[in-house]
């Protein structure tokens, strides 16, 4: 966040336009602002709440008898000094789950294309609900997640031995494959046995996956014409307008939504 | 059946009463054991499931082969299950008996392929088991025969990938149904010098009374296809007849609308699935060998191991497979060679 | 009858916070949990048939729709959402079968209470419809349907859409919804002519998008679940027939649609 220096500098600024012979008459507040400066340092500040962690506040040891039997009166010109610039910052969380579940993605990427529900139709406190000492769970979809959560369980209770970390892992790791592979010879043998008793499916496995496709990419190819259609124009009357060109005018949007509602209107 | 049961009950005759030859129940080592000495089948059934599994219910359906038979007025001398079986699966209204035939052969060839174990113990395990991952390698019970061994590691990569996607088989089916260790005869090269190959060993499915080799069976749905198209010609020849006879202006209506249902039918059919295309084409020239039959029905967990038990039995019967008879039933295997010419 | 089918397939969410799936309600559940179904189930074959089976169901399908589009819906709006689609089919069983025996337990009742219901004269109209001048003689079709069934399954008396009744067959998972699901054959055997023409016919149902409107007014399960533990592997016979003596036929009355 970029610090905002304009208040601050108030009174620096009027003494340079005073000076200058811009403004006439000194402002009212002038000599109070000179006598009592503001900070100029306007960003909050972070406070290290572990004992020993943060000197003790410079501006609290103001007339208070020091261990000499004098009285401190002002502020040092260390003390007014920032310090300890990190404890502004703000700190770099680290999380072991954030490791595992990045070792995880990347070693499962297609993960990724499972398709995955956005809404929270969850109580807040459904993750609490959840008991890792099995993988599969009642609340909660199977997928990278439940891994790193297992391993992390593994990780502190397992017994007579504790696991390493790897070791963990690849415990879950295995768990959630053999987890999907029953799930999937599941499915076909589903399928399979249905057929064999009579069930006809209206499309194929393939025909379904066009068709869900298509619903997406057809208003997509629609949109895509239209937007090239827009970028086309806008290069052409760049160049002969300059360098200003006609970037205001394209729709700054995402192409999925109007895309999304014109199918939706036309479909009605 | 439920014919003959009300019928049964209400004159008090007894089913059992046959004419003739009649099937006997074939009689299994492991099990007459079991019931002679009237303990478990140690690590898989109890006394009782065993008696309901096999002697109940394989009397059950031999009375119902047995009954069925007689009602077609098939003459059962002289012939076996194995031969009922080929010869009915391709005539579906002897439906009756090829069930009851299919159905026991597999029971049986299942219960042939156990023997009893000490390693695992029956329970009865509750709902939470359901959120359990089934363990991946807890098992003590793995096939001894170097070249059995060397086979399942060559085509399936390891012991515990095979155990996997057999058990996981069995986890899938539903209904009623088996999983198969199957070895693929290949038959080639023309009649003069036939070569049959076992090359590659495979795990497959059948459910309700469904035979392993249904070589036989798959060729119907292309038969009752050809039968239709047929009927097309002959009928699309018919309209020509009529037509030249009639002379061109006048058409057949009700043979035109005949027609064109005929060829919406067989055009539908021509847009087929790849599964189907598949099917046609896949046992052309292929049979298969069964070496072990496990039984996913419910029936079998039911009784001894409760509703959530199905792995737990799968586990179990994992423990109780008899290699020895695995092996004995594998044939000799071809393997594959790679020459560089 | 839309009100029924969609009281049975009840789920345990009135919002649209999303909750588990869980074993329903049945009217005299406690009773029958204590005491079994007289004439029908012990309190074993009760737990067997109903509250373990079903709470296997409910706890399969909460794992199998968690974070998908259907984890809002009932069993009955999953089954027939996942019905068409190939790669869904282990979800559509247990949504199916959730359905199905929540339909088949929502109709039984005590012996002593069954027998003082009877079927309304619209059924016994509707009955005229399938040639059968009375109950008995459709009770003998209807229960060699469930009996002569190889596997397991389900049997229906539905209603079509030109009101008529029809005895349906559903093997394993079938649904009397959906005739793409209807599950009617079974073709591990021979494949007779009859049947492939059904097929054929289905499909071209099926490629016209053609929709289906039976309605099921009585079913019964030929699950081993529903018998095995009473009746025995070999006890189908015997548990269909006492099936019949428990149908609490008031149920059955208010599923038929009125206009």
């Amino acid at each position: 966040m970029k610090i905002q220096t304009g208040a601050t500098g108030v009174y620096e600024r009027t003494s340079r336009f005073i000076k200058a012979g811009v403004l006439r008459d000194t402002p009212a507040w002038y000599t109070i602002v000179g006598s009592h400066p503001p900070f100029n340092d306007m960003t909050k500040k972070q406070k290290l709440f572990e004992a020993g962690a943060q000197k003790a506040d410079p501006f609290k040891q103001i007339n208070i008898k020091k261990a000499d039997g004098y009285y401190k009166t002002r502020h040092s010109k260390n003390d007014l000094k920032v310090q300890h610039n990190s404890i502004f910052r703000v700190q770099k969380l680290q999380f072991i789950e954030d490791q595992i579940r990045d070792v995880f993605y990347h070693q499962h990427p297609w993960e990724f294309s499972r398709p995955k529900i956005l809404i929270e139709n969850n109580d807040a406190d459904t993750y609490k609900k959840c008991d890792w000492s099995h993988m599969l769970q009642l609340y909660k979809p199977l997928d990278g997640e439940s891994v790193v959560q297992r391993t992390l369980w593994l990780l502190s209770n397992s017994k007579p031995t504790p696991m390493s970390l790897e070791e963990a892992y690849d415990a879950a790791r295995f768990e959630f494959y053999q987890l999907r592979m029953s799930e999937e010879m599941s499915s076909t043998v589903s399928r399979e046995e249905s057929e064999l008793l009579g069930a006809v499916y209206p499309t194929t496995h393939m025909e379904w996956g066009l068709k869900q496709e298509a619903e997406y990419i057809d208003p997509w190819t629609v949109a895509a014409a239209e937007m090239t259609q827009i970028k086309e124009s806008g290069k052409s009357s760049k160049s002969k307008e300059g360098s200003m060109g006609s970037e205001s005018t394209v729709a700054r949007e995402s192409i999925w939504e109007s895309a999304i509602v014109e199918g939706g209107e036309s479909s009605q | 059946m439920l014919k003959n049961g009300i019928r049964i009950k209400k004159s008090g005759l007894s089913l059992r009463q046959v004419r003739n030859f009649s099937f006997q129940l074939p009689s299994i080592s492991t099990l007459d054991q079991v019931k002679a000495a009237n303990s478990d089948y140690d690590g898989l059934f109890k006394n009782s499931t065993v008696k309901q599994i096999w002697y109940e219910r394989g009397q059950h359906l031999l009375d119902g082969l047995n009954q069925t038979m007689e009602d077609h007025g098939l003459d059962k001398t002289g012939t076996d299950l194995q031969t009922i079986i080929t010869g009915l699966i391709s005539k579906p209204q002897l439906y009756g008996v090829y069930s009851y035939s299919a159905s026991l052969y597999t029971l049986q060839f299942f219960l042939e392929s156990l023997k009893p174990n000490n390693t695992s113990e029956i329970s009865t395990p509750t709902a939470d088991t359901l959120l359990k991952t089934p363990a991946l390698n807890e098992y003590t019970n793995v096939p001894t025969n170097p070249v059995l061994v060397d086979w399942i590691n060559q085509l399936f990569g390891s012991i515990d990938e095979f155990r996997t996607l057999l058990l996981n088989s069995a986890r899938g089916i539903k209904g009623d149904g088996y999983v198969w260790l199957v070895a693929k005869l290949t038959v080639s090269g023309k009649t003069e010098n036939t070569k049959y190959i076992y090359k590659e060993l495979s795990v497959t499915n059948t459910y309700n009374a469904g035979v392993v080799d249904d070589g036989l069976r798959s060729g119907q749905v292309t038969k009752l296809k050809g039968q239709k198209q047929a009927r097309l010609d002959n009928l699309r020849k018919r309209a020509d007849e009529l037509s030249q006879l009639e002379g061109s202006s006048t058409q057949n209506t009700e043979l035109q609308a005949e027609i064109a249902q005929l060829e919406d039918d067989i055009n539908l059919k021509e847009l087929g699935t790849v599964e189907e295309a598949e099917d046609i084409t896949v046992y052309a020239n292929k049979k298969l060998v069964p070496l072990l039959a496990i039984d996913a029905s419910p029936r079998n967990y039911l009784l001894d191991y409760g509703v959530f038990g199905k792995n737990k039995y799968l586990d179990n019967l994992w423990e109780s497979i008899d290699w020895d008879v695995v092996a004995k039933r594998m044939p000799p295997r071809s393997k594959q060679f790679f020459s560089i010419d | 009858m839309f009100n029924t089918s969609k009281s049975i397939a009840r789920r345990t969410v009135q919002s649209s916070r999303r909750l588990i799936h869980e074993v329903p309600h049945l009217k005299n559940g406690k009773q029958f949990a204590q005491q079994g179904i007289e004439g029908l189930y012990t309190p074993q074959g009760f737990q067997t048939g109903w509250t373990d089976y079903q709470r296997y169901l409910t706890t399969n399908l909460t794992l199998l729709t968690n974070g998908t589009e259907n984890e809002l819906k009932t069993p009955y709006q999953i089954l027939l959402n996942t019905a068409k689609q190939t790669t869904e089919q282990h979800v559509y069983h247990f949504a199916s079968q959730a359905h199905n025996n929540h339909f088949y337990f929502d109709q039984l009742a005590d012996k002593s209470e069954a027998s003082k219901t009877q079927p309304s004269r619209l059924f016994f109209e509707k009955l005229a419809s399938l040639d059968h001048s009375d109950l008995n003689s459709f009770r003998d079709e209807f229960l060699l349907a469930a009996d002569s069934m190889f596997g397991q399954g389900w049997v229906f008396l539905v209603e079509l859409p030109d009101k008529s009744l029809k005895i349906l067959r559903c093997h394993n998972d079938g649904t009397p919804y959906y005739y793409g699901k209807n599950q009617s054959l079974d073709l591990n055997g021979g494949v007779d002519e009859g049947s492939f023409e059904y097929l054929n016919n289905i499909k071209k149902l099926a490629k016209n998008s053609a929709r289906d409107y039976t309605l099921p007014l009585l079913g019964v399960s030929c699950w081993d679940h529903s018998y095995v533990k009473d009746y025995g592997l070999t006890g189908k016979a015997d548990y269909l027939t006492n099936f019949w003596d428990c149908i609490d036929w008031s149920v059955i009355n208010k599923r038929i649609f009125e206009v």
